[in-house]
């Protein structure tokens, strides 16, 4: 048989498995950037906090000490690969004698982990806003924090779509390292397959396959995306990829 | 009733004002001149606090300033400024611009904030546009809705900061017409400004400065008549 005929063979007798890798790939990728969003609009605003000489101690402090808090979690899930994270999380959590599922336990690690790197992109949409902004919202009577949520984040998020479009992608791609935990997306599957068929070569091209279609489908739906915002969306080149 | 007392600011590599007391009075229309580098928008920019001074008091009606919110707050929402670069919020129409200070500061309701936006858009004859977006309007246009952004707050005091200087020739004529009916109005103003003819025609009164000082602050007729200083007079004859 040909390389292309086994190719074949091992697809017919193996998408139920692949499909079923790609759904979950899919949800916590998907799940894991909208819920990393959120946590990073958590992370990031903690950071924005304004600390003027006028206020009470006790608010100044807390302030101060949310926001050294928040860039000490975006530097250690920055500065330490997921694989490891996800090591920690799922055998920390199991020796305190916390029981959690291999899904949860991987989608929780890359909805941290987005946060971390979506904080950053945010912190930097934010500091591309010129500060006359500020000082028009403030000049008003606006308190700092209504400058925050309603003149700044706005504008901010607005810029930042194409590089959480971005995240996106490279969580449908990284969320492969969670197989270690045992997660059941499409590499733990491809991995499945390549061990019961011996066939790996054919195996992982295969799965390679899933993704490359998967990432340009979703590269397109970005597009669309982006452009309801008037934004230009990720691409794939080498560009795009040093956003992350 | 704005005062100001014994301010200096210091930016760490020379002295930007130095010593400064002066009072502005309601329903005066004072007009701040100057070459550049003389402190005149960092004085401005003092009196609301977007500047701390180094030391000295900015007092406005009653309330001495401080770097404390509440007291920023609640002196800020009755003196509006104009920025020489306009500043609109780019996410929001040239209505929302106007309705959100008013609905957010002023806790006014929806319809009560609606009304008067449309109203200072009115004012200044850009109620046409009202549903365009910053990025769509020209740079005097822009500034004609800075100006009723701050109109809408209802302000007793409003200051403009070099309104025209970011403006191309054709567009500072609108702008500095707007101004003028505000200033029949009497309005309390406070305007930095280079533009002599438009200041010579609405101002009550000058300041001059120079080198982070006042050199002169006279009756506007008297100032143009005959400015006092040597600085005065070559900054005026400069300006033609």
């Amino acid at each position: 048989m040909t390389f292309l005929g086994r190719l074949w063979t091992l697809f017919v007798s193996g998408y139920p498995l692949l499909l079923e890798g790609l759904q979950t790939t899919l949800l916590l990728a998907v799940i894991g950037t909208i819920a990393g969003l959120f946590i990073a609009l958590l992370l990031i605003t903690v950071q924005s906090f304004h600390v003027m000489p006028g206020e009470p101690l006790v608010t100044r402090a807390s302030k101060r000490l949310s926001a050294r808090l928040s860039k000490i979690y975006v530097a250690f899930f920055r500065g330490t690969p997921m694989l490891v994270q996800a090591m920690v999380f799922y055998y920390g959590l199991n020796q305190m004698g916390v029981r959690i599922g291999f899904f949860a336990a991987g989608l929780i690690v890359v909805s941290l982990n987005t946060a971390a790197y979506l904080t950053e992109v945010l912190k930097a949409g934010l500091n591309s806003l010129d500060v006359g902004q500020t000082e028009a919202s403030l000049s008003l009577g606006m308190s700092h924090f209504q400058t925050y949520v309603r003149v700044l984040l706005p504008q901010a998020l607005k810029n930042m779509v194409p590089a959480i479009g971005n995240e996106l992608i490279v969580n449908i791609k990284d969320t492969a390292v969670l197989s270690v935990i045992g997660v059941g997306e499409l590499f733990y599957m491809g991995r499945a397959i390549a061990s019961t068929t011996y066939r790996y070569t054919e195996a992982f091209i295969l799965v390679s396959l899933v993704y490359l279609v998967t990432v340009l489908i979703a590269v397109e739906v970005l597009k669309r995306v982006a452009a309801l915002f008037g934004k230009e969306a990720p691409r794939l080149t080498s560009q795009s990829e040093g956003l992350v | 009733m704005i005062h100001v007392k014994d301010v200096t600011k210091d930016f760490g590599d020379g002295n930007v004002l130095n010593d400064i007391n002066l009072t502005f009075n309601d329903h005066e229309i004072t007009v701040i001149m100057g070459p550049s580098g003389s402190g005149k928008s960092t004085l401005l920019r003092c009196l609301n606090y977007l500047e701390v001074p180094t030391n000295g008091t900015i007092t406005v009606q009653d309330t001495v300033l401080k770097e404390d919110p509440k007291v920023l707050e609640s002196v800020r929402k009755k003196v509006a400024m104009v920025f020489q670069s306009f500043y609109l919020f780019n996410h929001l129409t040239a209505l929302k611009n106007c309705t959100l200070a008013p609905r957010r500061v002023l806790k006014l309701s929806d319809t009560d904030a609606l009304n008067r936006a449309e109203d200072s858009l009115s004012e200044v004859g850009m109620a046409a546009f009202k549903n365009r977006k910053p990025s769509h309007l020209s740079g005097g246009q822009k500034q004609r809705v800075a100006i009723a952004r701050s109109l809408a707050m209802h302000p007793d005091v409003l200051l403009f900061d070099e309104p025209t200087s970011a403006l191309d020739p054709e567009n500072v004529g609108e702008v500095l017409q707007t101004m003028t009916s505000l200033a029949k109005k009497k309005m309390t103003m406070i305007i930095v400004t280079h533009e002599m003819q438009f200041a010579k025609r609405i101002a009550d009164r000058v300041i001059f400065m120079d080198q982070g000082s006042v050199i002169e602050d006279r009756p506007a007729k008297d100032f143009f008549a005959a400015p006092a200083s040597k600085k005065a007079q070559a900054f005026l004859a400069h300006l033609g």
